[in-house]
Parts: structure tokens; sequence; C-alpha cells
């Protein structure tokens, strides 16, 4: 036991006794629900939550990770983050870009886009809901689809018209995240790329893109977990319709947890999006591991 | 411990008591004595089982209750106008006696109350009076949280003769009659006389079936009285409606009612000309469909889009303020009674009910289950009623509540009142005119209104039908194994 050993001891328990209070937050909210659901799983629910429920072990697990219903709300997903994630990223940019000009009232445009964040969910919904409308909505008009059933009750169209309203809502996000990450660029390297006759678009594409790498990097993944998370806004819209159209995997388990009673069926699907996000994230991180530059 | 145990003629045996015929040695009445005991005594460890095996309903108790008033709550899904009436109605109740007192407590809508109780069972307050929508009878009775209102109608010696039959039937599932009903209503038809005029039909002589419905869209397409002939709402609940006026069950074992359903039985020929009947008349433009949650459809007749449509009676108030706010004025409302599935009336057809009953929650002190029961007595009674359908639209359960005021004048106001009233009267009991009872009710609503949402966007009627069978059958014996 030397002096040095005591003393680096020490220094480890004051560490974790700083750390414990995070950690107890986090195993209470986060890792304790996490096993319990995981747990729920494996128990056929009873219709309502009084009565004893039925142990039936990974049959349940494998029941629903094999039915069609799964795969199909999860195919869902998938096209729902592919029309959303890029486009909000790409939109993002393009209009941080702009926004980057030096010209008077552009202020202005950098509240106006990034006032989306300010918008929640819901009220973004009802808008866009209202603007959708059949009858009386500007966006039924503009796409042709007036009178009828409208976007929203159209099996084809229901999902864009929900990513397009995803779309709107990200785009104040991501419009303050590459703004900032823009303004955050070395000058002189722009500078010296101008210098050297590089014309705007060559030097966004060999300097300012890699330069932004790691934004666009966190971008996607947050973007793709809040892809996988959307609910409000089907909820408010269609309610997973018309015919499956919008059933998501989280409506899904919305659906079978609060619609019809079934947490057990709801759990299995929430230990599979876990695992999904999982694992896109570290595929994410793999392949963006050697394309992310972190400086020099 | 079975009968035969008992039914032992070999001569007696040491000491044995005789019942007539059957001689019982003393051996078996020990044998009886231990059964019985291990019986009662397992039947203690089933929650709720010994209240119901070893009581009789405490009747009574309320009155003779040593503090009183006995406060119960009632939990409801009633709004605007339904609200205003039913606290009216309370507070009639709670001011007329001084036993029991009764807090209204609303859930807004049905799957509010669903899920409010539902998280209740795990470890909150339940209601004692609970006000449950039709569909969702199964999942009530398989919680096992509620006394059926068969124990209080046995002990009060209550008398359903002033009963529409119907009415009454519809909560009776497997021999027990497990609620009372309250709020009823049925799917009616509603036509814009004016328009009907228009396209040379005669609109005090509105279609009767499902043919005659199509031959009248199609004049009114053709004439230009209007652009569609009428709205379908995407409800699955007219599509079972016409299953029963046919006279066809909608799911096996008496539609759920002699035992747990554990299929359906409405992808039959009956059912699938109905969903053949529904696809064309879209796939036409005969008819336009409308959203299961909006109510576009009555908007439609008002605007002049389709001057048909089906939906409920409890509709048939708002609609005529709405009218008589001189907004559409070209628009004379007519009510009439459900188109039949088929040109040949069947004897054994007849409309279900649709709306909500009310429920006694098992609870432990005696008085508040008594309580509740004199408040669903109360409801129930024909006063009431009258007052009750006056101010809302719901029709009346009991018989001799048209005759009372305001009822009786409400509906020398407004005929089409009378509509749903009769329809109901009119359906003979019998198993498919009951209605459907499954615990998969939520499950079902939703494949089969994706199913009529595929004929919406131009799919194949056979199927849509299909799909909707395929998907209701997984839905089910998913719920039966939860049980």
């Amino acid at each position: 036991m030397t002096p040095r050993f005591i003393r680096r001891a020490r220094e480890a328990a004051l560490a974790y006794l700083l750390i414990l209070p995070a950690v107890a937050a986090f195993g209470l909210f986060v890792f304790y629900p996490l096993v319990k659901t995981a747990y729920l799983g494996f128990f056929l629910a009873p219709p309502t939550p009084n009565l004893p429920s039925h142990y039936v072990g990974l049959q349940q697990y494998q029941q629903v990770l094999g039915s069609s219903d799964f795969r199909d709300s999860l195919g869902r997903t998938g096209l729902f983050v592919l029309l959303t994630v890029p486009a909000g990223i790409v939109l993002g940019l393009a209009l941080a870009n702009l926004a980057q000009k030096k010209v008077p009232g552009i202020r202005a445009f950098r509240t106006i886009y990034s006032s989306t964040v300010a918008t929640s969910v819901a009220v973004a919904s009802v808008v866009f809901f209202t603007l959708l409308n059949p009858e009386v909505g500007l966006l039924s008009y503009l796409f042709g689809k007036e009178g009828g059933n409208g976007i929203l009750a159209d099996p084809h169209w229901a999902l864009p018209a929900v990513a397009l309203v995803t779309i709107w809502q990200n785009i104040g996000f991501t419009f303050i995240l590459m703004s900032a990450a823009l303004q955050s660029l070395p000058e002189d390297v722009l500078e010296a790329s101008k210098v050297d006759g590089a014309s705007s678009f060559v030097r966004f594409r060999q300097i300012t893109l890699p330069l932004l790498s790691p934004i666009l990097f966190f971008a996607a993944v947050i973007g793709v977990i809040s892809g996988f998370q959307a609910f409000g806004q089907i909820d408010l819209l269609t309610q997973g319709g018309p015919n499956h159209a919008t059933l998501v995997l989280i409506y899904d388990l919305y659906q079978q947890a609060f619609q019809f009673n079934n947490p057990g069926y709801a759990a299995v699907l929430s230990v599979a999006l876990f695992f999904i996000l999982l694992l896109l994230t570290f595929a994410q991180f793999w392949f963006f591991q050697r394309r992310v530059s972190y400086g020099d | 411990m079975t009968e035969n145990d008992w039914d032992r003629t070999a001569g007696a045996k040491e000491g044995g008591a005789s019942l007539g015929r059957h001689v019982i040695s003393r051996r078996d009445l020990l044998r009886g004595a231990t059964a019985a005991g291990i019986g009662a005594g397992l039947t203690l460890l089933v929650p709720g089982a010994a209240s119901a095996a070893a009581s009789k309903f405490p009747l009574g108790a309320a009155a003779k209750a040593k503090s009183k008033p006995a406060v119960i709550t009632m939990w409801h899904s009633m709004t605007s106008a339904n609200l205003t009436t039913l606290t009216n109605l309370t507070n009639q109740f709670n001011s007329s006696q001084s036993d029991v007192h009764v807090n209204l407590v609303a859930q807004t809508s049905y799957t509010d109350t669903l899920t409010a109780y539902t998280t209740a069972l795990s470890g909150g307050t339940l209601p004692d009076v609970v006000q449950w929508e039709n569909e969702l009878i199964q999942i009530l009775i398989d919680s096992q949280s509620v006394v059926p209102a068969a124990s209080a109608i046995a002990a009060d010696h209550y008398s359903f003769s002033d009963f529409v039959p119907s009415m009454v039937d519809y909560f009776k599932v497997d021999g027990t009659q497990w609620a009372m009903p309250f709020n009823i209503s049925s799917q009616v038809l509603y036509y814009d006389q004016n328009a009907l005029t228009k396209a040379g039909l005669d609109p005090t002589n509105p279609p009767a079936n499902l043919a005659a419905l199509r031959a009248a869209a199609q004049k009114i397409v053709s004439s230009g009285a209007a652009k569609y002939g009428m709205s379908l709402k995407l409800d699955y609940t007219n599509f079972e409606l016409w299953m029963a006026l046919g006279g066809q069950t909608f799911l096996n074992d008496n539609n759920g009612r002699s035992g747990r359903a554990t299929a359906v039985t409405f992808d039959d020929s009956l059912g699938k000309s109905i969903f053949d009947w529904w696809g064309g008349m879209l796939k036409d433009n005969l008819a336009q469909s409308t959203s299961f949650t909006a109510f576009d459809n009555l908007l439609a007749i008002g605007s002049g889009i389709a001057p048909i449509t089906i939906d409920t009676s409890a509709a048939l108030g708002t609609i005529i303020s709405v009218l008589s706010g001189g907004q559409y004025p070209n628009v004379k409302l007519g009510v009439t009674s459900l188109p039949l599935p088929t040109a040949k009336r069947s004897k054994k057809g007849g409309a279900f009910v649709g709306g909500a009953g009310l429920y006694m929650v098992k609870k432990s002190t005696p008085a508040t289950v008594d309580a509740s029961w004199q408040f669903i007595k109360f409801l129930a009674s024909p006063q009431s009623q009258a007052t009750w359908a006056s101010g809302t639209g719901y029709v009346p359960i009991r018989k001799s509540a048209v005759n009372l005021a305001p009822l009786a004048a409400t509906w020398a106001a407004q005929p089409g009142f009378k509509v749903a009233y009769k329809q109901l009267l009119a359906s003979p009991p019998n198993p498919a005119t009951a209605g459907s009872v499954t615990g998969a009710a939520p499950e079902l609503l939703v494949a089969i209104n994706n199913a009529l949402t595929t004929l919406a966007s131009g799919g194949s009627p056979e199927s849509a039908i299909a799909q909707a069978a395929q998907n209701s059958n997984t839905a089910i014996s998913s719920y039966n194994e939860r049980v």
C-alpha cells in the first residue's frame, strides 16, 4: 500500500462519489425501465393490469419479431428516416450557407429559418393538418389534390406528407447546427483557397464539407434517432393510417400498449427499437470513422 | 366433489342419512364436508370470487349505513349538451334523497375512460360506477373488477318488462346480465329531402335496401343534383349493422355470447355482398369515402356534395341545431331507418345498440355498491330516461318513457328522434341482433376500417374482406391467449 496508491484510490473514490447521483438517476429512469421492459416482453400481457400474466419466455419475442407486421412497420420507419434525415440536413446546410452572406437584413432570414425549432410538434402538426385539408388546405390545391379524401387519406402520399411536415420541423434545428458550424470554420483556409483560384463550388466541396464533417455526422446520428422516434406528427395527422401507411414502429408500439392494452407486445417492439438504434449508431460511427476529420 | 358422489344408492352404510332414494353414508358426508370446506377456502383465495360466491347483493346497505350519505363517483364520457343533461339528472338525484351522493367525473371520451380505468386497475382509485362503451364490454368482464348487474337485479326483484328487449340483451353475455343500459343510440340514414326531389326521387320514400340506395345514388349523380349520391363513412359499425340486419352473426359462438368467440363469421356470402356493394359504390363514384373520426359526411349534406349518409342517431340533436342556424337554407333534413342489406327483409334481422352501459365496480364497502345500484336504477327510471332522451337525442330504454314529458313534446316537434327507437324496438332478440362481443374489439375496429380503406383506394372487395377476416382472426386468437 504505497502512499501513491492510497492517494489514487482516494481520488477514485471521490470520483465515484461525485458520479453517483447521476448514475443513480440514470439507473432509476433509464437502465431499470430498460431491463424491466425487456422482462415484460417475456410475459403475455393480461387484458387488464390487475390480472396475472402468463410467462412465455422468448416465444413472444419470436412471434412478434418474426411477424410480417413487424417487418412492414420497420420498413416504413426506414423509408420515413430516408425521406426526412438527408433532406433535413441538406436543406439546413443550404439555407445556412446562404444565410452566411453578409448582406443587410440577413439576420431576419436567420431568425425565420431557425424559427421552426421553437414550434412544438403538436402545433406544427395541427397547422399542417389544416394546410393539407382536402376542402380548404392551401397545400392540397398546390399539389392538385383538392376535393376527394385529401393527401393524408391517400395510401401512397400519406407517408411523404408526414415526412414533409417532419422535414419542415427539422430545418430549424439543422439550420442552427450548420450555421454555428459554418461560423466556426477557420477563415484562413477558406481565404487561401480563394487566393488559389478555387471556384465557390470547389471550395465548398473540397474544403467546407470535410471541415463540416463532424457536425454532419452528429446531425445524421441525431436525425436518425429522432426519425425513428417520430410520434406526434403521426398521431395528429394520420393516426397510423390510411391502412397502416404511416404505421411506424413507435406508433405500432403506442397502439399496442394503449389502444389494444397489450404491454407485452409493446415491450418487445421497444426492445427491438433500442437494438436497431444501437446498431445503426454503431454503423454510422464505423462508416464515418475514416471520413470525419476532427481538425488537424 | 361431483354430484355422482352423492348419488349413491348402494344401501345404507354405518349410520348414513337418507335423502329420498339416495342413501348417503356418514363417510360420504364427511368427504362432502371436507370438500366443501376446501372449496370454500379456495374461493377465498381467488380475489373477488368470495364476494360473488358467498354474497347476496348488499341491497339497502346505503340506507342502513351509519355514515350518510354514501359518496360515490361515476366516470362518464359525456360532453356539451349530454353533459349538461347528465349533471342536471345527477343533481336531481342528489337533492331528492340523503342516502347517496354522486360525484360525476368527466373522462371526455370512451377511450380516455378505458385508459384511466386500466391505469387505476394497476393500483389507482377506481370509480364506483363507470359508463363503459358497448364494444369494449368483454374487456371489462375479463378484468374481473365489476359486480354483474344480475346480482342486484335478482336481489331487488327488478323487472325488465318495461324495457326495450334489444337494449337489455346487449349487456347479457354467457347468461349473465352484466350492466344496465344507459345512453343508447343507433345508426340511421340521414338525407336531404330537397336533393332527392331535385333528382326525381320521392323524398317521403327513401331507399329501403342497398340496391335501392345504389339506384338512388345513380339518379342523384346523373341528374346533377349533387356530385355524389352519398357519403360512406369509413366506419366498421355500418358493416356490422348490415350483417345484423341480415340476420347473420359477426363472430362465432353466437357472436361471442354463448362462449368466448374464436373466429369471425362475417366473411360469408352476406358479408361479401356488402363489401361488393361498398366497393362498387366507391369505384363507380356513386359515393365518396369520408373519415372515421371527422363529421365530413354530415357536412357534405349541408354543403350539397353528397345528400345521403349514415351516422349515429346521437348526432341528430347537433345536426338540427346546426341546420336551424340558417347556414344551410336549402337543406330539408330527413331521417329514416337503415336500408336493409338484402331486398327481402330477414325475419331474424335487426339492429344492435350503440352507446354505453353503466357498470358497478367491485368495492369492499357494501354501502357504496348499493349506492351505485340506487343511482343506476334512478337513471334507468322512465322519468329520468324521458328527460335524458329529450335533452340528448339518445333513445329511451323504457317504453313508458315515450309518453312522458319532456320526451313526448320533443318527439312531437322532431319526429326524426323516433327513428332509432323504432328501429331498435323492432329488433327480434337473437344472437345476431344482440351484437358481437370480443375482447379484441379495438383490434377488429382497426382491421375492418383498414379493409374498408383499401376499398376507398380502389382495392378489390374480395381481398379486402379476406384481409379483414384474417387480421381479425389473428387479433382474436392473440387476445384469447392472453386471458
